[in-house]
């Protein structure tokens, strides 16, 4: 029968040199994150670019007699911009890492916080991105509705017949998905806080 | 101290503790790396009343808690990896065993064991983990008996 200071010595003889990365290994790891940091900001302001430059361009080129087609057109990109972004934000793990040096007990209720926050975030963007969209496109299809009733006819019905769809079928399955994925994630995380919490 | 002494000093400590908490040894170091690029990225504000172990083994302890955020993306690779492993000698047995009993724990208690078995006084454990030292003690030496029988069941097969 093994003590349990025989545990300890068996725990403290391990483990085997080169089972441990060399500090080099987690330099270069270092240096390779804030290059990858770097490239997506890099990425995220050429989009934005790219962006404002298409505007412009379609600005200049096309000429709108009437204002809703161009606020349309902004509310449009906007919205997808937002979109780019909230997606972003949503399949990240937790960016917590200025509580990283706070005890477990405290950390786990950032985890927790974070993981209610994207999910109260999931559940009010979804909304405002198809609103935002519908808008959008009824004010920019309106100029060329007003030109061509029939055309209008068709282009309304496809287009809002499209959100139709994604509003009640895929937007309620998406949210379905990301919220199975989250709650999993606090349950799990508020079990561990509940074993560090109690005496038993 | 430079950060190469931090490493040279705590990695080996900080991989046993990734290894009780996952017992897979690709998980760990990468848990390890983790660490240890939190701990570059913060060491700069590490305010020196606190003892360095204690501000260590709470940033690797956070980084093993945040892990299940990850975990996913490992499970495919798990079994294999666990296949591929035999221990050489009868020593790394009983290592590579101790790590499995201390992995079958529940989270918290993984924590907690393996910063005993590190050594950690019970204050600074408490300190570590945030609760409250009676608490601490009382359930050290409830888990101290829990692993204690699952090595010993071990041995006698």
């Amino acid at each position: 029968m093994k003590t349990f200071e025989d545990l300890q010595d068996i725990w403290q003889s391990s483990p085997q040199i080169n089972a441990i990365p060399d500090v080099a290994t987690i330099l270069e790891e270092v240096k390779k994150q804030h290059r990858k940091m770097l490239r997506k900001n890099i990425m995220v302001a050429l989009l934005l670019a790219a962006t404002a430059i298409y505007i412009t361009i379609l600005g200049f080129n096309f000429v709108f007699k009437f204002p809703t087609t161009y606020i349309g057109m902004a509310i449009v990109v906007l919205t997808v911009i937002s979109g780019v972004f909230v997606n972003a934000l949503l399949s990240v793990p937790a960016k917590t890492n200025g509580q990283i040096m706070e005890s477990a007990s405290s950390y786990l209720e950032v985890l927790i916080k974070y993981n209610n926050r994207q999910k109260r975030l999931l559940a009010n963007y979804y909304g405002i991105y198809f609103i935002g969209l519908s808008i959008g496109m009824a004010m920019y299809l309106y100029e060329f509705a007003a030109r061509n009733i029939s055309f209008g006819v068709i282009a309304y019905l496809g287009t809002f017949g499209w959100f139709a769809f994604s509003w009640f079928y895929l937007r309620k399955q998406a949210i379905r998905k990301q919220q199975a994925k989250l709650n999993g994630m606090i349950e799990k995380l508020e079990a561990v806080k509940t074993g560090m919490d109690t005496s038993n | 101290m430079t950060f190469e002494e931090i490493y040279a000093g705590w990695s080996p400590k900080v991989y046993r503790l990734c290894m009780g908490y996952v017992n897979d040894h690709d998980r760990a170091k990468d848990l390890v790396q983790d660490t240890f690029i939190a701990i570059w990225q913060n060491l700069a504000g590490f305010r020196q009343e606190a003892a360095i172990g204690t501000w260590i083994f709470r940033i690797a302890t956070n980084i093993c808690l945040r892990s299940a955020e990850k975990k996913q993306k490992h499970l495919s690779s798990e079994l294999p990896l666990q296949l591929a492993e035999t221990p050489e000698s009868p020593k790394e047995e009983k290592i590579e065993f101790l790590y499995k009993c201390v992995s079958e724990l529940e989270e918290a208690e993984r924590i907690i064991i393996s910063l005993v078995l590190e050594g950690i006084p019970q204050a600074e454990i408490a300190a570590i983990t945030g609760i409250s030292e009676g608490n601490t003690r009382v359930k050290i030496h409830r888990i101290k008996q829990k692993l204690t029988e699952k090595f010993a069941a071990y041995e006698n097969i």
